[in-house]
Protein backbone atom coordinates (compact mmCIF):
# COMPACT_ATOMS: atom_id res chain seq x y z
CA UNK A 1 0.00 0.00 0.00
CA UNK A 2 1.54 3.33 -1.05
CA UNK A 3 1.56 6.00 1.61
CA UNK A 4 3.45 8.75 -0.17
CA UNK A 5 2.27 10.26 -3.41
CA UNK A 6 4.49 8.77 -6.06
CA UNK A 7 5.40 10.40 -9.37
CA UNK A 8 3.64 7.46 -11.04
CA UNK A 9 0.24 8.60 -9.76
CA UNK A 10 0.18 11.50 -12.21
CA UNK A 11 0.77 9.26 -15.22
CA UNK A 12 -1.60 6.59 -13.93
CA UNK A 13 -4.29 9.25 -13.47
CA UNK A 14 -3.75 10.21 -17.11
CA UNK A 15 -4.51 6.62 -18.18
CA UNK A 16 -7.50 6.28 -15.86
CA UNK A 17 -9.33 9.35 -17.20
CA UNK A 18 -9.65 7.63 -20.60
CA UNK A 19 -12.18 5.11 -19.29
CA UNK A 20 -14.20 5.36 -16.09
CA UNK A 21 -13.73 2.34 -13.83
CA UNK A 22 -16.65 -0.10 -13.89
CA UNK A 23 -18.69 -0.61 -10.73
CA UNK A 24 -17.39 -3.64 -8.87
CA UNK A 25 -19.94 -6.49 -8.64
CA UNK A 26 -20.03 -9.00 -5.79
CA UNK A 27 -18.68 -12.42 -6.60
CA UNK A 28 -20.74 -15.44 -5.60
CA UNK A 29 -19.32 -17.97 -3.18
CA UNK A 30 -18.43 -20.52 -5.83
CA UNK A 31 -16.51 -17.86 -7.78
CA UNK A 32 -14.72 -16.68 -4.64
CA UNK A 33 -13.71 -20.30 -4.19
CA UNK A 34 -12.37 -20.35 -7.76
CA UNK A 35 -10.25 -17.25 -7.03
CA UNK A 36 -8.95 -18.60 -3.71
CA UNK A 37 -8.16 -21.94 -5.31
CA UNK A 38 -5.56 -20.12 -7.39
CA UNK A 39 -4.08 -18.06 -4.58
CA UNK A 40 -0.76 -18.81 -2.92
CA UNK A 41 -0.54 -20.19 0.62
CA UNK A 42 0.25 -16.98 2.45
CA UNK A 43 -2.62 -15.17 0.75
CA UNK A 44 -4.91 -18.02 1.86
CA UNK A 45 -3.81 -17.42 5.44
CA UNK A 46 -4.69 -13.71 5.21
CA UNK A 47 -7.91 -14.45 3.33
CA UNK A 48 -9.08 -16.69 6.18
CA UNK A 49 -8.98 -13.65 8.49
CA UNK A 50 -11.32 -11.56 6.34
CA UNK A 51 -14.66 -12.91 7.58
CA UNK A 52 -16.35 -16.15 8.74
CA UNK A 53 -17.41 -16.91 5.19
CA UNK A 54 -13.90 -16.33 3.85
CA UNK A 55 -12.47 -18.39 6.69
CA UNK A 56 -14.63 -21.32 5.61
CA UNK A 57 -13.65 -20.89 1.95
CA UNK A 58 -9.92 -20.33 2.55
CA UNK A 59 -9.71 -23.37 4.82
CA UNK A 60 -11.46 -25.69 2.38
CA UNK A 61 -9.59 -29.00 2.23
CA UNK A 62 -9.84 -29.18 -1.57
CA UNK A 63 -7.79 -25.98 -1.87
CA UNK A 64 -5.15 -27.26 0.52
CA UNK A 65 -5.04 -30.57 -1.27
CA UNK A 66 -4.02 -28.80 -4.47
CA UNK A 67 -1.53 -26.66 -2.49
CA UNK A 68 0.13 -29.84 -1.18
CA UNK A 69 0.03 -31.53 -4.58
CA UNK A 70 1.88 -28.54 -6.08
CA UNK A 71 4.78 -29.33 -3.79
CA UNK A 72 5.07 -32.99 -4.63
CA UNK A 73 6.71 -34.11 -7.85
CA UNK A 74 5.45 -37.71 -7.56
CA UNK A 75 2.76 -39.14 -5.32
CA UNK A 76 3.55 -42.82 -5.65
CA UNK A 77 -0.14 -43.63 -5.17
CA UNK A 78 -3.55 -42.67 -6.50
CA UNK A 79 -4.71 -39.19 -5.42
CA UNK A 80 -7.88 -40.72 -3.95
CA UNK A 81 -5.82 -43.03 -1.74
CA UNK A 82 -3.67 -40.17 -0.53
CA UNK A 83 -6.77 -38.08 0.11
CA UNK A 84 -8.46 -40.67 2.33
CA UNK A 85 -5.28 -41.15 4.39
CA UNK A 86 -4.51 -37.47 4.83
CA UNK A 87 -8.10 -36.50 5.64
CA UNK A 88 -8.24 -39.24 8.28
CA UNK A 89 -5.04 -37.95 9.87
CA UNK A 90 -6.05 -34.31 10.10
CA UNK A 91 -6.26 -32.97 6.57
CA UNK A 92 -4.12 -31.28 3.95
CA UNK A 93 -4.17 -27.89 5.60
CA UNK A 94 -2.72 -29.31 8.81
CA UNK A 95 -0.17 -31.25 6.78
CA UNK A 96 0.90 -28.15 4.92
CA UNK A 97 1.10 -25.83 7.91
CA UNK A 98 2.85 -28.30 10.23
CA UNK A 99 5.23 -30.07 7.93
CA UNK A 100 5.50 -28.36 4.54
CA UNK A 101 5.37 -24.63 5.27
CA UNK A 102 8.53 -24.59 7.45
CA UNK A 103 10.51 -26.04 4.55
CA UNK A 104 9.29 -23.67 1.85
CA UNK A 105 11.87 -20.96 1.00
CA UNK A 106 10.66 -17.75 2.59
CA UNK A 107 11.92 -15.51 -0.18
CA UNK A 108 9.32 -15.40 -2.92
CA UNK A 109 12.04 -15.09 -5.55
CA UNK A 110 13.69 -18.36 -4.58
CA UNK A 111 12.74 -21.31 -6.76
CA UNK A 112 10.60 -23.87 -5.07
CA UNK A 113 11.99 -27.36 -5.26
CA UNK A 114 9.36 -30.06 -5.61
CA UNK A 115 9.44 -32.84 -3.06
CA UNK A 116 10.33 -36.39 -3.98
CA UNK A 117 8.23 -39.39 -3.01
CA UNK A 118 10.45 -40.11 0.02
CA UNK A 119 9.94 -36.61 1.36
CA UNK A 120 6.20 -36.99 0.84
CA UNK A 121 6.25 -40.27 2.78
CA UNK A 122 8.21 -38.56 5.54
CA UNK A 123 5.68 -35.76 5.86
CA UNK A 124 2.84 -38.30 5.96
CA UNK A 125 4.65 -40.28 8.67
CA UNK A 126 5.07 -37.14 10.74
CA UNK A 127 1.41 -36.30 10.26
CA UNK A 128 0.37 -39.75 11.49
CA UNK A 129 2.75 -39.58 14.47
CA UNK A 130 1.26 -36.21 15.36
CA UNK A 131 -2.25 -37.63 15.01
CA UNK A 132 -1.66 -40.68 17.19
CA UNK A 133 0.23 -38.81 19.85
CA UNK A 134 -2.69 -36.42 20.07
CA UNK A 135 -5.04 -39.39 20.46
CA UNK A 136 -3.03 -40.83 23.28
CA UNK A 137 -2.82 -37.50 25.10
CA UNK A 138 0.90 -37.05 24.57
CA UNK A 139 1.78 -40.28 26.34
CA UNK A 140 4.04 -41.28 23.46
CA UNK A 141 6.61 -38.85 24.68
CA UNK A 142 7.44 -35.29 23.89
CA UNK A 143 7.37 -34.53 20.18
CA UNK A 144 8.63 -31.39 18.50
CA UNK A 145 5.85 -28.85 18.91
CA UNK A 146 3.86 -28.55 15.74
CA UNK A 147 2.31 -25.27 14.80
CA UNK A 148 -1.01 -24.52 16.38
CA UNK A 149 -3.79 -25.13 13.91
CA UNK B 1 -9.72 -16.83 -39.34
CA UNK B 2 -11.24 -18.67 -42.31
CA UNK B 3 -13.86 -16.48 -43.89
CA UNK B 4 -15.57 -19.23 -45.84
CA UNK B 5 -19.11 -18.01 -45.17
CA UNK B 6 -19.41 -20.00 -41.95
CA UNK B 7 -22.63 -19.65 -40.06
CA UNK B 8 -23.01 -16.48 -38.04
CA UNK B 9 -24.85 -16.07 -34.79
CA UNK B 10 -26.09 -12.84 -33.25
CA UNK B 11 -25.49 -12.32 -29.55
CA UNK B 12 -27.54 -9.65 -27.83
CA UNK B 13 -26.19 -8.03 -24.68
CA UNK B 14 -28.34 -7.06 -21.68
CA UNK B 15 -28.30 -3.41 -22.81
CA UNK B 16 -29.58 -4.30 -26.27
CA UNK B 17 -26.41 -4.18 -28.36
CA UNK B 18 -26.07 -6.91 -31.01
CA UNK B 19 -22.84 -8.67 -31.91
CA UNK B 20 -22.64 -10.87 -35.00
CA UNK B 21 -19.99 -13.55 -34.59
CA UNK B 22 -19.06 -16.77 -36.38
CA UNK B 23 -20.82 -19.71 -34.79
CA UNK B 24 -17.51 -21.41 -33.98
CA UNK B 25 -16.48 -18.39 -31.87
CA UNK B 26 -19.82 -18.30 -30.04
CA UNK B 27 -19.50 -22.03 -29.31
CA UNK B 28 -16.46 -21.31 -27.11
CA UNK B 29 -19.20 -20.68 -24.57
CA UNK B 30 -20.69 -23.99 -23.51
CA UNK B 31 -23.87 -22.23 -22.48
CA UNK B 32 -24.32 -20.86 -26.00
CA UNK B 33 -23.31 -24.20 -27.49
CA UNK B 34 -26.16 -25.89 -25.61
CA UNK B 35 -28.62 -23.24 -26.81
CA UNK B 36 -27.49 -23.70 -30.42
CA UNK B 37 -27.40 -27.50 -30.31
CA UNK B 38 -30.30 -28.35 -28.04
CA UNK B 39 -32.77 -25.53 -28.46
CA UNK B 40 -32.59 -25.64 -32.28
CA UNK B 41 -30.98 -23.00 -34.45
CA UNK B 42 -31.49 -19.49 -33.18
CA UNK B 43 -30.49 -16.44 -35.08
CA UNK B 44 -30.27 -14.15 -32.09
CA UNK B 45 -29.37 -15.24 -28.60
CA UNK B 46 -30.16 -12.80 -25.80
CA UNK B 47 -27.64 -12.78 -22.95
CA UNK B 48 -29.47 -11.09 -20.13
CA UNK B 49 -26.59 -11.20 -17.66
CA UNK B 50 -23.86 -9.69 -19.82
CA UNK B 51 -23.64 -6.04 -20.85
CA UNK B 52 -22.18 -4.86 -24.16
CA UNK B 53 -18.82 -3.77 -22.77
CA UNK B 54 -18.16 -7.13 -21.18
CA UNK B 55 -19.63 -9.10 -24.07
CA UNK B 56 -17.32 -7.39 -26.54
CA UNK B 57 -14.34 -8.36 -24.34
CA UNK B 58 -15.58 -11.95 -24.11
CA UNK B 59 -16.00 -12.13 -27.89
CA UNK B 60 -12.50 -10.71 -28.33
CA UNK B 61 -11.16 -13.51 -26.11
CA UNK B 62 -13.09 -16.23 -27.93
CA UNK B 63 -12.05 -14.94 -31.37
CA UNK B 64 -8.40 -14.90 -30.35
CA UNK B 65 -8.46 -18.39 -28.90
CA UNK B 66 -10.36 -19.90 -31.82
CA UNK B 67 -7.90 -18.28 -34.24
CA UNK B 68 -4.93 -19.56 -32.23
CA UNK B 69 -6.36 -23.09 -32.15
CA UNK B 70 -7.00 -23.00 -35.90
CA UNK B 71 -3.48 -21.69 -36.59
CA UNK B 72 -1.94 -24.40 -34.42
CA UNK B 73 -4.05 -27.11 -36.07
CA UNK B 74 -3.17 -25.98 -39.60
CA UNK B 75 0.54 -25.73 -38.76
CA UNK B 76 0.46 -29.21 -37.24
CA UNK B 77 -1.16 -30.67 -40.34
CA UNK B 78 1.25 -29.00 -42.78
CA UNK B 79 4.45 -29.86 -40.87
CA UNK B 80 5.85 -33.26 -41.83
CA UNK B 81 7.25 -34.47 -38.54
CA UNK B 82 5.51 -34.22 -35.17
CA UNK B 83 8.76 -32.94 -33.63
CA UNK B 84 8.86 -30.06 -36.09
CA UNK B 85 5.18 -29.33 -35.40
CA UNK B 86 5.81 -29.25 -31.63
CA UNK B 87 8.63 -26.74 -31.99
CA UNK B 88 6.47 -24.56 -34.24
CA UNK B 89 3.47 -24.46 -31.89
CA UNK B 90 5.57 -23.39 -28.89
CA UNK B 91 6.19 -19.76 -29.96
CA UNK B 92 2.45 -19.32 -30.67
CA UNK B 93 1.67 -20.69 -27.18
CA UNK B 94 3.95 -18.01 -25.76
CA UNK B 95 2.28 -15.34 -27.91
CA UNK B 96 -1.14 -16.46 -26.68
CA UNK B 97 0.03 -16.36 -23.06
CA UNK B 98 1.36 -12.83 -23.60
CA UNK B 99 -1.92 -11.83 -25.21
CA UNK B 100 -3.86 -13.35 -22.31
CA UNK B 101 -1.73 -11.46 -19.79
CA UNK B 102 -2.46 -8.17 -21.54
CA UNK B 103 -6.15 -9.05 -21.87
CA UNK B 104 -6.64 -9.20 -18.09
CA UNK B 105 -4.89 -5.87 -17.44
CA UNK B 106 -8.18 -4.20 -16.71
CA UNK B 107 -9.78 -2.44 -13.75
CA UNK B 108 -11.20 -4.50 -10.91
CA UNK B 109 -14.83 -3.95 -11.92
CA UNK B 110 -14.22 -5.17 -15.47
CA UNK B 111 -12.25 -8.16 -14.21
CA UNK B 112 -15.00 -9.22 -11.79
CA UNK B 113 -17.61 -8.78 -14.51
CA UNK B 114 -15.48 -10.94 -16.80
CA UNK B 115 -15.36 -13.62 -14.10
CA UNK B 116 -19.15 -13.53 -13.77
CA UNK B 117 -19.58 -13.62 -17.55
CA UNK B 118 -17.10 -16.49 -17.99
CA UNK B 119 -19.02 -18.42 -15.34
CA UNK B 120 -22.46 -17.63 -16.79
CA UNK B 121 -21.37 -18.39 -20.35
CA UNK B 122 -19.36 -21.40 -19.22
CA UNK B 123 -16.01 -20.59 -20.87
CA UNK B 124 -13.47 -22.59 -18.83
CA UNK B 125 -10.33 -20.97 -20.29
CA UNK B 126 -11.60 -17.44 -19.62
CA UNK B 127 -12.76 -18.36 -16.11
CA UNK B 128 -9.33 -19.80 -15.33
CA UNK B 129 -7.55 -16.75 -16.74
CA UNK B 130 -9.68 -14.17 -14.94
CA UNK B 131 -9.77 -16.01 -11.58
CA UNK B 132 -5.99 -16.39 -11.71
CA UNK B 133 -5.68 -12.66 -12.42
CA UNK B 134 -7.90 -11.87 -9.41
CA UNK B 135 -5.85 -14.26 -7.22
CA UNK B 136 -2.67 -12.49 -8.37
CA UNK B 137 -4.24 -9.12 -7.48
CA UNK B 138 -4.74 -10.15 -3.85
CA UNK B 139 -1.38 -11.92 -3.57
CA UNK B 140 0.48 -10.90 -0.44
CA UNK B 141 -2.33 -8.64 0.79
CA UNK B 142 -3.30 -8.53 4.44
CA UNK B 143 -6.85 -9.35 5.56
CA UNK B 144 -7.62 -5.63 5.88
CA UNK B 145 -6.36 -4.96 2.35
CA UNK B 146 -8.36 -7.89 0.95
CA UNK B 147 -11.51 -6.55 2.66
CA UNK B 148 -10.89 -3.15 1.08
CA UNK B 149 -10.26 -4.76 -2.31
CA UNK B 150 -13.58 -6.64 -2.23
CA UNK B 151 -15.48 -3.76 -0.56
CA UNK B 152 -16.33 -5.91 2.42
CA UNK B 153 -17.26 -4.58 5.82
CA UNK B 154 -15.43 -5.94 8.80
CA UNK B 155 -18.29 -7.74 10.48
CA UNK B 156 -16.57 -10.38 12.57
CA UNK B 157 -16.47 -10.08 16.33
CA UNK B 158 -13.08 -9.32 17.93
CA UNK B 159 -13.14 -12.73 19.66
CA UNK B 160 -13.65 -14.59 16.40
CA UNK B 161 -11.04 -12.44 14.68
CA UNK B 162 -8.54 -13.30 17.42
CA UNK B 163 -9.33 -17.00 17.06
CA UNK B 164 -8.89 -16.90 13.29
CA UNK B 165 -5.63 -15.00 13.59
CA UNK B 166 -4.31 -17.65 16.00
CA UNK B 167 -5.30 -20.37 13.55
CA UNK B 168 -3.47 -18.61 10.76
CA UNK B 169 -0.49 -17.33 12.72
CA UNK B 170 1.81 -19.40 10.52
CA UNK B 171 1.10 -17.10 7.55
CA UNK B 172 2.15 -14.02 9.51
CA UNK B 173 5.21 -15.73 10.90
CA UNK B 174 6.31 -16.48 7.36
CA UNK B 175 5.77 -12.86 6.44
CA UNK B 176 7.94 -11.74 9.36
CA UNK B 177 10.59 -14.28 8.35
CA UNK B 178 10.58 -12.99 4.76
CA UNK B 179 10.81 -9.35 5.83
CA UNK B 180 13.59 -10.06 8.33
CA UNK B 181 15.48 -12.02 5.70
CA UNK B 182 15.04 -9.32 3.11
CA UNK B 183 16.33 -6.69 5.56
CA UNK B 184 19.64 -8.53 5.69
CA UNK B 185 19.75 -9.46 2.02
Amino acid sequence: MKRAVSPDSASSKKIKTEEPASPVPDLTEDLLYEVLRRADERTLGSAACVSSRWRRLAQDERIWESVCLRHWAALGCAPGQLRSVVLALGGFRKLYISYLAPTVPSRSGASRRRWSRDELQMSLSMLSVGFFSGMMGGSMGKLPPGRRI
Amino acid sequence: MADNGGKKITLKSSDGEEFEVPEVVAMESQTIRHVIEDVCAKNSIPLLNVNSKILSKVIEYCKKHVAAAEAAASKASTEEGTAAAASVTKPSDEDLKTWDAEFVKVDKGTLFNLILAANYLHIPGLLDLTCQAAADMIKGKSAKEIRKFFNLKNCISPEEEEEIRRENQWAFEEEKRTRAFDAYA
